[in-house]
């Protein structure tokens, strides 16, 4: 094979889990040239999903977090750099310069940055005990914390944050939920979900405020002790968990004159404008199957899917079969599991009783099945797995007519039932 | 410790002896089993860590949670002895276990 199709070194910026999987996911398809893997934390790659949950609770030690044990690394042939901070992309040379000023060479080039948690832009945010979570060094702090707190603040209802207020309940730390949407979870799920999770919170008495503006976090000695509203109200804390979103990890790429538009944008198989490099994981934009337009997907499925959808096209291989995004959280006994992408939706259905604990919410654009999220509802989840893979999307007719599971069985070949 | 046989699908074989308290998945992955995705890192939420018992084990073993039989029932390549290995923790009941994996999750 010619340096076209065989490079011969490949560096990759950023050790979290797409990076990571990009790496091994090369080997297993017989790449044999050197690979570099950049991480700026000083831990090889770890799971993520985990901080703001067993691992937050201390049901998990820090070695169960591991990916891959650490001498995998060394045994595949990738040399694993911790504590390398990449300063700059010089395209025309075709270098990574490092922090310590060193310029590596590549022939392939990864960029696997990441996200990081959006700041509070209220005054006080930078008080003693305001945290953000993104890596294991923040789980921790928040941990420590957590054991002697008395009242906990978490800004945001996404999930990171509903995540966080769970695991305190169970530790029994009072929680003030402080959203500034009109409902928690906006951006990812319907208001009719929302309303579910906002009500199970209840349940486990944290105390959900929804359109809350912070005015400022108030703090005594430099320590935070609690949030004042814009209506006036003061909410007491002494530990404060910021999760208002992640912006994507893009000022590498962008400096380096790759397109970004809230995202390193990338086409399906991760490849930015620049033919040598590719472009992975939170911080990207792309198309996903048949959804219009580009999306960042935060999870862990899109950063392996993209991690091989890079690997074989650098190889020159074909790209896999498309595998519709999914996600899941975790908060009390309640299992989220969701799949497809429901933005844009104009339609929706329920399937199953909410009040019962368990039921899906089923998604339509046009009629045509688009997203599922299910509570506690494995069967719809993995039967809206494989009916959202099918080149004829599930019709809302049919839908209401059958569970997913029966419409998975009935829909031979994937068409539809007459 | 536990004593365990991985078998891959090509029929290749590797003992390992392990701690107890580890999830089973946890082990494979620690092997460098590649076959066991375990894309969500044990939360019973993928169904990507499917592995295949010997039927004597299966029956043996506590029976499924709700939860893992539904992720199994619609997962590839499943048989009446799969289980997902994040739901088995090393131990005695999994002494001496001979633990056949799947070519691929998917």
């Amino acid at each position: 094979m010619d340096e076209e199709t065989n490079p011969a070194r490949v560096v990759v910026i950023g050790a979290g889990q797409a990076g990571s999987q990009f790496c091994f996911a090369l080997r297993r398809h017989g790449f044999g040239g050197e690979i570099v893997l950049l991480g700026e934390e000083p831990h090889a790659p770890y799971q993520r999903p985990p901080l703001s949950k067993a691992f937050l609770k201390g049901e998990m030690d820090q070695r169960r977090l591991l990916l891959k044990p650490a001498q995998a690394y060394a045994d595949s042939g990738v040399e694993f750099r911790p504590g390398a901070v990449a300063t700059g992309i010089d395209r025309a040379a075709r270098q990574v310069v490092l922090a310590s000023g060193e310029r590596l060479a590549y022939d392939r080039l990864a960029i696997a940055t990441g996200s990081r948690p959006r700041a509070l832009p209220a005054p006080g945010g930078t008080l003693g005990g305001v945290l953000a979570l993104r890596g294991i060094d923040d789980t921790l702090r928040l941990r420590d914390r957590l054991d002697a707190c008395r009242a906990l603040i978490v800004v945001g209802g996404g999930y990171i944050g509903l995540e966080v207020a769970a695991t305190a309940r169970a530790k029994g730390i009072p929680v003030t939920v402080l959203e500034r949407a009109e409902r928690v979870l906006a951006r990812v799920t319907s208001p009719r979900m929302s309303a579910w999770f906002e009500a199970l919170h209840r349940r486990h008495g944290v105390d959900v405020i929804c359109d809350a503006e912070i005015a400022e976090l108030s703090g005594t000695g430099g320590q935070v002790t609690g949030a004042v509203l814009a209506d006036g109200r003061v909410i007491p804390g002494d530990t404060v968990l910021v999760g208002i979103g992640v912006d994507a990890n893009d000022g590498l790429a962008s400096e380096a004159g790759l397109a970004c538009d809230g995202g390193i944008l990338v086409d399906a198989d991760a490849r930015t404008q620049d033919p040598l490099i590719y472009a992975l994981g939170d911080c990207t934009r792309h198309p996903v199957g048949p959804y219009a337009g580009q999306h960042r997907v935060e999870s862990v499925h899109n950063a392996l899917d993209q991690a091989e959808r890079a690997a074989r096209h650098l190889l020159g291989l074909d790209p896999p079969a498309y595998d519709p995004p999914w996600f899941w959280s975790d908060q009390y006994d309640a299992k989220l599991q969701a799949a497809g992408l429901f933005n844009g939706h104009d339609a929706q259905l329920s399937h199953g009783d909410p009040e019962s604990g368990r039921f899906a919410l089923l998604y339509f654009a046009r009629e045509r099945l688009v997203a599922v999220d299910a509570v506690s509802d494995p069967a719809s989840f993995m039967a809206a797995r494989q009916l959202l893979k099918q080149d004829a999307a599930a019709t809302l007719a049919e839908c209401r007519a059958h569970s997913l599971k029966e419409l998975l069985a009935l829909r031979k070949n994937g068409e539809p039932v007459p | 410790m536990t004593r365990l046989l991985f078998v891959d699908h090509q029929g290749h074989e590797t003992p390992l002896e392990v701690e107890a308290g580890l999830t089973l998945m946890e082990v494979a992955r620690l092997g460098g089993f590649d076959s066991i995705a375990a894309e969500c890192g044990g939360g019973c939420a993928c169904a990507t860590c499917q592995v295949y018992l010997e039927p004597a084990l299966f029956a043996a073993l506590a029976p499924m949670s709700e939860m893992e039989e539904c992720m199994l029932e619609l997962a590839a390549h499943r048989r009446a002895t799969s289980r997902l290995a994040c739901q088995l923790t090393t131990g005695h009941a999994l002494e001496g276990a001979r633990i056949e994996l799947p070519e691929s999750q998917y």
